[in-house]
């Protein structure tokens, strides 16, 4: 029994995350226990005392994990688990649940209300490894699935931004920097992207130099018409005659 | 009758902790110093009718008596613990009491494992 537990012990020990760990718990010695364990595992742990508490201390402060009694003066666990699950800023840190065997069926409400998983008291320091290293994994992979995604969304809005002229290649720089597929596409669309923007930028110039001989050549056929006119070649003949004119009475 | 502490329960305790018997020592004296306040509490819910509340203080000091191998004294926590729940106070003093006299022995096992 011991080789097993001292075997699953170095299995854990070998994927272990590490995170800032929220504790939530009324009772001192439940407090005491898990930041020991938690710190221990290489974790940063905070300790509040009930559920307002937490709430307030949420609003302020990242965590990457909650371990949350369900009984608790002020605001217990259930409360605090539908509030956080109604915030779409944080309803993506998962949250264990502490709870005595005897509660199971708080514990399915809270399960059922989005809770990660639970934690049975008296605490198993291996089960509690196991556990906030499950859930702190999960949460690292939906931290890059969401990374991901809005990593995507850059790259669709630049093609967009590019049909319409508005694009910044430098938007895509985070996307360029990655290292895998997605970073690829991204470096390979912001040097395409540049390249059309540098072509844009040389037509334009182009087309600006062209406008403006168009614009001589129009004024020139434009005075040509002027001056090759009847009433033009009839103002310039009596012009002349008056100057004429006035030389032979001088 | 049971003995007052479970062995192999506080020796699990200090196995959970990696041997640190100075550890167990301040979880100890965290238990010793919140018990008198949760029986307060118990007190006060019983006296106001608060149902809710002696649950709340029943159920931590189940919790922590369980932990320190207390287990006859945790059990006793857990009826008072389901008193609340129900919302069923009838009684419930003399019951506190009863615990109460139970404790005074946990208290001073305690005491003694971590003299």
């Amino acid at each position: 029994m011991i080789d097993i537990r001292m075997r699953t012990t170095e299995a854990i020990q070998g994927h272990l995350q590490v995170g800032h760990i929220l504790v939530v718990d009324d009772y001192v010695l439940n407090r005491l226990q898990l930041k020991r364990h938690l710190e221990q595992q290489g974790h940063a742990v905070t300790l509040v005392e009930n559920g307002r508490q937490a709430l307030e201390l949420l609003d302020r402060e990242g965590f990457d994990l909650i371990l949350l009694d369900i009984l608790m003066p002020e605001m217990d666990g259930f409360e605090v688990l539908a509030r956080l699950k109604a915030d779409p800023a944080r309803r993506d840190v998962p949250v264990i649940v502490i709870s005595a065997l005897d509660e199971m069926d708080s514990v399915i409400r809270c399960i059922a209300m989005g809770a990660e998983d639970f934690l049975p008291k008296p605490f198993d320091p291996l089960l509690l490894r196991a556990r906030t290293g499950a859930c702190l994994e999960k949460k690292q992979l939906r931290d890059q699935e969401i990374e991901y995604l809005q990593q995507v969304a850059r790259l669709t809005a630049a093609a967009a931004g590019i049909e319409t002229g508005e694009f910044i290649p430098e938007t895509l720089d985070a996307v360029a920097a990655r290292p895998d597929a997605l970073g690829q596409l991204g470096r390979v669309f912001q040097r395409m992207a540049r390249e059309v923007i540098a072509r844009e930028q040389a037509l334009r110039q182009q087309v600006q130099a062209l406008r403006i001989e168009i614009d001589e050549a129009k004024k020139a056929r434009e005075v040509a018409e002027i001056t090759e006119s009847d009433y033009f070649r009839q103002l310039k003949e009596r012009a002349q005659a008056l100057r004429k004119d006035g030389r032979a009475g001088s | 009758m049971a003995e007052v502490l479970d062995q192999p329960s506080f020796a699990a305790l200090l196995e959970s902790v990696g041997g640190d018997a100075e550890f167990v020592k301040e979880l100890v004296d965290a238990y010793l110093q919140s018990t008198p306040d949760l029986f307060a509490g118990m007190r006060k819910a019983a006296a106001g009718g608060d149902a809710p509340a002696l649950q709340r203080a029943a159920h931590s000091l189940k919790t922590g008596s369980a932990n320190m191998g207390a287990l006859a004294f945790a059990a006793q926590c857990k009826e008072l613990e389901y008193l609340g729940r129900s919302g069923e106070l009838a009684g419930v003093e003399a019951r506190i009491d009863a615990a109460a006299a139970a404790y005074e022995d946990v208290s001073a096992a305690l005491k003694a494992c971590v003299a």
